[in-house]
């Protein structure tokens, strides 16, 4: 079943639902989403722009995806039926990371506004799966940069961010984001990497820049001895690797 | 909370370790070469892809890598999936 959706994958960005049934990758503006056992294919019409975020709940019931280019919209899906149960708004361009909450019923999301100043939003979609909307809770500008944006598995409406020269915690109180930074003391990455280290640009190079948070316990996955951890990699431009660890 | 922690990878190659209670940075570990663009960490094991061509399976305290598999080309993502495949 693998060999026949694998040249397909070719195209980025897999993301596979917690329940390990469905895979979805985009291709350009449209989702595609397959299913494992059965070998069905659905096909997720509504972006206007590449695809190039997606983020399956960890319940596996709904898929959120987000596009590039301006006036970004981030999608909800309902997994079931394949519908487009919510569309969500806020950025003005440069969506860099998007997150659904360990309990499935908040979408955070890191972009910029119309002035280029980070913005961090949250939606409740608690209820679209059953035909409701899904209410902006808030929208929080930040001067610290964010490349990545990720609700925290260890404390209940929390997020992290990482970015150029910060890691910052937030808490999600009435409305409001209230931020915490880790403290970096004097940390220069650069003196630390190696002189055979290649870099695009020479800014990189000189500001501590994170690119991904990680936490400890995964994401919640019950792993067992029984169950076989698999890594699946995707090369720039053409290929998707399948190891068994 | 104080025993919980967080991992940071950075476009030097390196990953930091931060103390999510505390939020103060415990420890930085070079792994790599150039940009780590995923990571992820389960019980047990973390995994690193960077643009230096290398995908690396490390214990968590990143002593030194399980496993390595080079690629042709900056490695941009990837995912774990559990069970068998079918």
């Amino acid at each position: 079943m693998f060999s026949n959706c694998l040249p397909i994958l070719n195209f980025c960005f897999v993301n596979r639902a917690p329940d390990g049934r469905r895979v979805a990758y985009p291709v350009n503006s449209v989702v595609a989403m397959h299913d494992t056992r059965d070998g069905t294919q659905t096909h997720l019409f509504g972006h206007t722009e590449r695809v190039h975020l997606l983020c399956f709940g960890r319940d596996g019931r709904v898929l959120v995806t987000g596009q590039r280019g301006r006036h970004p919209v981030i999608k909800v899906w309902d997994v079931q039926t394949g519908q487009c149960a919510a569309t969500l708004y806020a950025h003005a361009s440069g969506l860099k990371s998007l997150d659904v909450s360990p309990d499935g019923t908040a979408v955070v999301a890191a972009g910029t506004d119309t002035s280029g100043r980070q913005m961090i939003a949250v939606w409740d979609i608690g209820a679209v799966t059953h035909g409701g909307f899904a209410p902006m809770t808030l929208r929080h500008r930040t001067d610290y940069h964010v490349n990545c944006v990720r609700f925290s598995p260890f404390e209940e409406d929390h997020l992290v961010t990482c970015g150029k020269n910060s890691i910052r915690t937030y808490r999600l109180r009435k409305g409001q984001l209230r931020g915490c930074s880790v403290d970096l003391g004097d940390l220069r990455l650069s003196k630390l990497a190696p002189k055979t280290t290649q870099f695009q640009k020479k800014d990189e190079f000189e500001l501590n820049d994170f690119t991904v948070v990680a936490f400890e316990i995964g994401y919640g996955l019950a792993v067992s001895l029984f169950l076989f951890p698999c890594i699946w990699a995707i090369r720039r431009l053409t290929a998707c690797f399948v190891y068994r660890i | 909370m104080n025993q919980k922690r967080l991992f940071c990878a950075t476009v030097t190659g390196a990953v930091v370790q931060v103390n999510y209670g505390k939020r103060q940075l415990e420890r930085v570990f070079q792994l790599h070469d150039g940009k780590i663009n995923d990571l992820r960490v389960a019980e047990g094991f973390a995994v690193t892809a960077s643009d230096d061509k290398f995908l690396r399976v490390w214990p968590t305290d990143f002593s030194d890598f399980f496993l390595e598999a080079e690629h042709e080309s900056a490695v941009r993502l990837f995912l774990f999936t559990y069970g068998q495949l079918d």
